[in-house]
C-alpha cells in the first residue's frame, strides 16, 4: 500500500509528472524560440510563470457560475493525472494494468476536452463562448481518426490492455514499421486535442482571446496550464507506448528512454507549430474527415488484415 | 446557437489601436458587422491652428507612428507651395529615400501583423526581424528608429552620413534577398495560400465605387498610385513599377505588398546612388507663410494620403485638413466582412492595414442650402469626440 | 521564505498586456519590436497576453481621449491584483504634444495610478525593457 502511494504521489505519479511538465514546457517553448531566431526563456521559466499565477488573485466574473468557475480547473486536473494509474510510465508496466484501460485512457482525455468547453460556457462570455463552442466542434473531428489510430496497435496486439500492447509490440518490432501511418495521424489529431498551433482554434488569441480561458486568472489558470502540459506528456506517452515500443523495465534505462521517446514527439509538436498558419475550423472539419479517417481506415483494415493471415 | 455579439476591441490583441469593431454572429458566420470609430481622436486639427507652421510639422508627425513620414512629406509639399519655396534637389532625394524606407518598414511590419493574426508567429518573428535592417539605416540617416523627423521647411533636417552609402546598400541587397524568399513563400507554401485566399473578396468594381486606395486597391485590379498619377519630389526621375494583382483577396494584398517592398528597394537604391551633391535646406525660410491655401497627395504605405493647408498669413495655419488612407479602405473593408467568418476578421481587418489613429478625424456634414451658420464651439467639438462612449 | 519565492516568481514572470489609450502607434510598435528576436523579451519571462485577466502589467501607450477613459479603468479593473501600470512614451507620461487638445485629459496618471514612466517619443525598445526591468527592481526592493 505504501509503495503504491509512493508510486502515485512521487514517482511516476504526481510529483514527477509536475516537474516533467514545467520542464516539457520549458522544452517547446525554447525550441520553438530558436527555431525563431530568438533566445527563448530560461529553464525556470514556467516554474516561475506557475508559482506567480498561483499567488494572484483569483477574479469570479459576476456573470460567470461560481460554482464551476471555482471546480472546472481543478476538475480538469484530476482527469489529465487520474490517466497515469493505467498509462506505463518510464517502466514496462502501468500501476493498475486491466483489459479496456486504453479506452479509459481515451475517455479521460475526452473528458479534459470537455472540460475546456464548460470552462467557455459557464465563463458566460461572448469569447469563451464562441471558444467553447468550437472546442466542441473540433473534438468531434479529431477524436475518430485519434481512435482509429489507437485502434490499429490494438488489434495488433489482440489487447484492450496498454501494458499488454506494449509488451507484444516490444516483441514484434516490425509491426512499428507498418503502424506508422497511424502515428502520423494521431500526432496530427493531438496536437489538435493539445489546441495548439495549427489547431488552436479554440483558444485563437487574435480572434477570440484565449477562448474559453479568457475570464480566467489567478489560480485557475495555473491550474489549466499544468493540467495542459501534463496532458501533452499523457499524450506523448501514450504514443510512445503504442507507436514507438514502449519503455524498458529497467528502471534507469526505461527512464533514458522515456526521456527521449517523449521529447522526440514533443519536438515534433513543437516543429509543427512553428512552420505553420491556423486553420479555420471548417477546414479543420474537412480535413479530419476527408483525409485523415479515411487514412485511418485503411490503416485499421491492413492491421485487421495482418492480424487475419499473418500473425494467426 | 442564439445569436452573439463577439466586440472586436476597444481593447483586443488583434488590434494594435482602440478600435470597436462589433460583430453579430450566427455560429461561425457574421451577420452583421458595425464599427465604431473614434477612440484615437485626439483633436490635432484643431490643435494645428494654435501651433505655427514648423510647430505643426513635429504634431502631424505624431499622427500616426507608422507612416510618420508621409503625413510630414504630405504636409510640407502643402505649406511649401503656399509659401512658394523651391527645396533643393537633394532634399527631394533625402525625404524620397526616407519615404521608400518607411514604405519597406511599414509593409515588413504589416506582413509580420498578418502573420500574428493567422497565427503564424514564425513569420512574425522573421519579417519583424528584417526589418530591424531598415530601422537601422533609418537611424543613422535621420536620429529615430520611429517619428524620424526628417523634414523641415525648405528641406530635411540633416544630411546622409558621409561614407555610409555602401553600407545602406549592403543591407538593401540582404534584404532584398530575403523579400525575394518571402515571395517565393507565398506563392509557394501551402497553408498561408489556403487561410488566405478568397477570403474577404473585393472586386475590381466594388473597390472603384468604394473608392478603396493603396495596396487594397492594387490587389484587386485598379491601377493606382500617386507616385505614377501625379509624380511629386522625385518619382519622375525614378524608374519603378506599378504592382497590381488581381485576385481581390487577402492573398493578392499579401502578395502587392511583398512586391511592393521589393520595388521601393530598388527605389531607395536609385536615391542612394544618384543623390546629387550640394545643399540640403534652404538657408532662410519665411516665418510667416502668405496667404493662400493647397492641397496635396502623397502616397502612403496604406494608400492615398491628402493634405490640405491653408494660410491667411499669419504664422500659424488658418486650417489644415488630413484625410488619411485608412478612412476610404474601411468602407471596402466593412462591405466584404459580412458573410465570411469570424476566424477571418481578425485578418479581414488587419489586410487593409488599419491605422485608426490617422483615420480618427471629425468631419461634420451640413446642408449648405439651408444657409444654416456652420460654426462649431469649443465644447460642442469635445462633446462630439467623446462620442456615444459611456 | 513562501514570500520570497512569490516575489521571485513575480519578477521573473511579468505577463504584459499591451493597450493603446490613443498613441500614434510609433511606442506600440516599439513595444511589439521587443518581443522580436533582436530584443526578445521572452528571455526575461515577459509574454504578451490578450486578455487583462491573465496579465501583470499593463503597459500603456499614448494620450488618454476621452472616449478611452472608461474603457481604460475597466480593463484596470479586469487585471487581477498585484498589477503594475507602466506609462510608455511621453504622451503616456504627460500626454507630450498632444497635451491641452480638446480631446485629450492628458497622461495615463490622470486616470489610473502609474508604477513606472519611460519617457521617449518614440521609446525604444531597449527603454522599454529597462523601465520594465526598473520596475521590477522596485517591486523586490520593497519586498525585501
Amino acid at each position: 500500500m505504501t509503495a503504491e502511494l509512493v508510486q502515485i504521489l512521487l514517482f511516476p505519479g504526481f510529483v514527477f509528472l509536475f516537474a516533467y511538465a514545467m520542464f516539457v514546457e520549458w522544452f517547446d517553448r525554447k525550441a520553438y524560440a530558436l527555431m525563431q531566431n530568438r533566445v527563448g526563456p530560461p529553464w525556470f521559466q514556467p516554474f516561475a510563470d506557475f508559482i506567480k499565477l498561483m499567488a494572484k488573485e483569483y477574479i469570479i466574473p459576476r456573470r460567470a457560475n461560481p460554482l464551476f468557475f471555482l471546480l472546472l480547473p481543478t476538475g480538469i486536473l484530476a482527469f489529465v493525472l487520474t490517466t497515469i494509474v493505467c498509462l506505463p510510465i518510464a517502466s514496462n508496466r502501468a500501476l493498475y494494468p486491466f483489459e479496456g484501460d486504453i479506452l479509459v485512457v481515451a475517455f479521460l482525455l475526452t473528458a479534459a476536452s470537455i472540460v475546456i468547453f464548460l470552462m467557455g460556457w459557464f465563463s458566460n462570455n461572448p469569447f469563451t463562448i464562441v471558444g467553447g463552442t468550437r472546442a466542441i466542434s473540433q473534438m468531434i473531428s479529431y477524436e475518430v481518426p485519434l481512435l482509429f489510430a489507437i485502434l490499429t496497435p490494438a488489434i495488433l496486439a489482440g489487447s484492450w490492455s496498454i501494458t499488454e500492447i506494449t509488451a507484444y509490440l516490444r516483441a514484434n518490432p516490425i509491426l512499428l514499421i507498418i503502424q506508422l501511418p497511424a502515428l502520423i495521424i494521431a500526432l496530427i489529431a493531438l496536437q489538435a486535442k493539445l489546441e495548439r498551433v495549427p489547431f488552436d482554434i479554440p483558444e485563437a488569441e487574435t480572434e477570440i482571446v484565449g477562448g474559453p480561458l479568457a475570464e480566467l486568472s489567478g489560480r485557475g489558470l495555473a491550474l489549466f496550464h499544468l493540467a495542459t502540459d501534463i496532458e501533452m506528456i499523457v499524450g506523448v506517452t501514450l504514443l510512445a507506448n503504442l507507436f514507438l515500443g514502449g519503455f524498458s523495465a529497467n528502471p534507469a534505462l526505461g527512464l533514458i528512454e522515456f526521456f527521449v521517446k517523449t521529447l522526440i514527439l514533443v519536438f515534433i509538436l513543437t516543429a509543427m507549430r512553428t512552420v505553420m498558419a491556423r486553420v479555420r475550423i471548417e477546414q479543420l472539419v474537412l480535413f479530419c474527415w476527408h483525409k485523415l479517417v479515411p487514412i485511418a481506415l485503411v490503416q485499421v483494415l491492413i492491421a485487421v488484415l495482418i492480424k487475419g493471415w499473418w500473425l494467426t | 446557437m442564439a445569436e452573439v455579439k463577439i466586440p472586436i476591441g476597444p481593447q483586443h490583441p488583434a488590434l494594435e489601436e482602440p478600435e470597436l469593431f462589433l460583430l453579430t454572429v450566427d455560429g461561425e458566420e457574421i451577420v452583421k458587422a458595425e464599427m465604431r470609430i473614434g477612440y484615437n481622436h485626439r483633436g490635432m486639427e484643431k490643435s494645428a491652428e494654435f501651433r505655427t507652421f514648423l510647430q505643426t510639422l513635429y504634431l502631424f508627425e505624431r499622427i500616426c507612428g507608422i507612416c510618420s513620414h508621409s503625413h510630414t512629406t504630405c504636409y510640407i509639399l502643402a505649406v511649401e507651395e503656399v509659401a512658394g519655396l523651391e527645396i533643393p534637389e537633394r532634399a527631394k532625394f533625402i525625404r524620397t529615400l526616407v519615404g521608400e524606407l518607411e514604405r519597406i518598414h511599414s509593409h515588413l511590419l504589416w506582413l509580420g501583423i498578418a502573420g500574428h493574426e493567422i497565427g503564424f508567429d514564425t513569420l512574425f518573428m522573421y519579417s519583424w526581424r528584417d526589418r530591424e535592417f531598415v530601422l537601422d539605416i533609418l537611424e543613422e540617416i535621420t536620429g529615430n528608429r520611429v517619428n524620424y523627423g526628417i523634414n523641415t521647411i525648405g528641406g530635411v533636417r540633416r544630411d546622409i552620413p558621409e561614407g555610409k552609402i555602401d553600407d545602406y546598400l549592403k543591407a538593401l541587397d540582404i534584404l532584398e534577398e530575403r523579400c525575394q524568399y518571402y515571395a517565393k513563400l507565398a506563392f509557394e507554401e501551402g497553408t498561408l495560400a489556403a487561410r488566405l485566399s478568397g477570403v474577404h473578396y473585393l472586386s475590381k468594381e466594388k473597390a472603384i465605387e468604394l473608392c478603396a486606395c493603396g495596396p487594397m486597391a492594387r490587389a484587386s485590379g485598379v491601377a493606382t498610385d500617386v507616385r505614377f498619377e501625379e509624380p511629386y519630389l522625385v518619382y519622375d526621375q525614378i524608374p519603378f513599377n506599378l504592382v497590381t494583382y488581381d485576385s481581390g483577396d487577402i492573398f493578392g494584398r499579401t502578395v502587392v505588398r511583398v512586391l511592393e517592398v521589393i520595388e521601393s528597394i530598388k527605389i531607395a537604391r536609385y536615391c542612394l546612388q544618384n543623390m546629387p551633391p550640394g545643399e540640403y535646406r534652404l538657408e532662410k525660410v519665411p516665418k510667416k507663410i502668405p496667404e493662400g491655401e493647397a492641397f496635396s497627395r502623397y502616397e502612403a504605405p496604406r494608400g492615398e494620403d491628402v493634405h490640405y493647408v491653408r494660410s491667411d498669413g499669419g504664422e500659424n495655419p488658418y486650417r489644415a485638413k488630413v484625410r488619411a488612407p485608412t478612412m476610404q479602405n474601411l468602407l471596402a473593408t466593412m462591405e466584404s466582412l459580412k458573410g465570411s467568418y469570424i476566424a477571418d476578421a481578425p485578418i479581414a481587418i488587419a489586410s487593409m492595414d488599419p491605422c485608426f489613429s490617422c483615420t480618427d478625424r471629425i468631419a461634420l456634414v451640413r446642408d449648405i442650402r439651408s444657409g444654416k451658420e456652420s460654426r462649431i464651439r469649443f465644447r460642442d467639438l469635445s462633446k462630439y469626440g467623446k462620442g456615444g462612449e459611456r | 521564505m513562501f514570500q520570497s519565492l512569490v516575489n521571485w516568481a513575480r519578477v521573473k514572470s511579468p505577463w504584459i498586456l499591451h493597450w493603446n489609450t490613443g498613441a500614434c502607434n510609433a511606442c506600440d510598435i516599439e513595444v511589439l519590436a521587443a518581443l522580436t528576436p533582436r530584443f526578445d523579451v521572452e528571455r526575461f519571462g515577459i509574454l504578451l497576453q490578450g486578455t487583462p485577466r491573465h496579465a501583470d502589467v499593463i503597459v500603456c501607450t499614448g494620450p488618454v481621449t476621452r472616449q478611452v477613459k472608461d474603457r481604460l479603468i475597466r480593463v484596470y479593473n479586469q487585471t487581477p491584483d498585484p498589477k503594475f501600470v507602466v506609462a510608455v512614451g511621453t504622451c503616456a507620461c504627460s500626454g507630450g504634444v498632444f497635451r491641452g487638445n480638446y480631446n485629450v485629459l492628458g497622461g495615463i496618471d490622470q486616470v489610473i495610478p502609474v508604477d513606472a514612466y519611460i519617457p521617449g517619443c518614440a521609446a525604444r525598445p531597449d527603454a522599454i525593457i529597462d523601465g520594465v526591468v526598473k520596475l521590477l527592481a522596485k517591486l523586490q526592493g520593497k519586498a525585501g
